[in-house]
């Protein structure tokens, strides 16, 4: 293999498969927990979320602010689910980063429907 | 239409048959079952008959049209009947002429009639994904997805539901199914 070769396979880029494509949405923000490993951490925002979804402040055009909204909204309900932590870093005055990080998951837990479907198929 | 003589009947009941051979060879069907076909094909000319009007077209004409209806309606019926039941018996011929109890072994289990993989690691991951997504839905989903998999027309009615309602317990599903690993539900 040659110098040159060696330069070009270097530089081939690997696709990421847990990378996510801009604009994020609450579909591909569950994708990419989906794939995620624990600690595996991604933006879903930056700025002042609380002022941003706030519709009286109008900061966002309307479409872009219930994007916004469903967004930050999913990501409260997988940290609900226990799937992830929802943290924030301060870059400055109303300027954030909203993180979220991908929880491990447990082993198995308690499935609420399995004894349903095996009382029924009894 | 009065009345059908013989020779009038002899050349439709010929078309018949053709064409539900035809039927059973697109279907895979066994060859026994184009009779069937053909008597269902002609049973449904001859309700129609009363509708045939000889100054607008030749018999042949008409029957052709409505054997061509019947014969898309059967093969819909069947492809449905095969989707919701995987009703395939281990005496159905198989393209190379064995039939497809022949290629099953008893290790292979009920699962190979019904046509799953029978390779363990594709069983194990299976197990896990399943697993998974019972973690995932709830007890107020069992409904829904019920009437889904059945195949229901309406399956919002007949999970006690709003259309509404139903397609945002659709799209919430669906989205924690994403959120836990299932890649198909995205």
């Amino acid at each position: 293999m040659t110098a040159a070769s060696v330069i070009m396979v270097m530089d081939t880029n690997i696709t990421d498969i847990r990378a996510v494509v801009a604009p994020l949405t609450e579909a591909s923000l569950c994708t990419w927990l989906g794939a995620a490993a624990p600690g595996d951490s991604i933006t879903y925002h930056r700025g002042a979320l609380a002022r941003q979804v706030c519709p009286q402040l109008q900061c966002l055009p309307e479409d872009e602010r219930t994007a916004l909204q469903r967004l930050a909204a999913r990501a409260w309900k997988l940290a609900e689910l226990g799937l992830a932590d929802i943290v924030q870093r301060r870059h400055g005055y109303e300027d954030y980063a909203y993180i979220l990080v991908a929880r491990r998951r447990p082993r198995r837990t308690a499935s609420a429907i399995l004894p349903m479907l095996l009382a029924e198929a009894a | 239409m009065p009345s059908l003589t013989f020779a009038q009947f002899e050349p439709l009941h010929r078309m018949a048959e053709r064409m539900s051979h035809g039927l059973c060879r697109r279907l895979g069907l066994p060859a026994h079952d184009s009779e069937d076909f053909a008597q269902d094909l002609l049973t449904d000319l001859l309700a129609r008959l009363p509708g045939f009007n000889p100054d607008q077209g030749d018999l042949g004409a008409f029957a052709l049209t409505c054997f061509r209806h019947h014969a898309a309606l059967l093969a819909h019926r069947t492809h449905r009947h095969r989707a919701l039941h995987h009703s395939t018996s281990l005496d159905d011929p198989l393209p190379n002429g064995a039939t497809v109890g022949a290629v099953l072994s008893d290790a292979d289990g009920y699962g190979a009639w019904m046509g799953q993989q029978t390779d363990a690691f594709a069983d194990v991951n299976r197990r896990l994904d399943l697993e998974r997504i019972a973690d995932v839905l709830t007890e107020e989903d069992a409904p829904l997805c019920a009437a889904l998999a059945r195949g229901d027309v309406d399956p919002a009615r007949h999970a006690g539901l709003s259309r509404t309602t139903a397609f945002r317990r659709v799209r919430e599903m669906r989205l924690r199914l994403c959120a836990a690993g299932i890649a198909p539900a995205a």
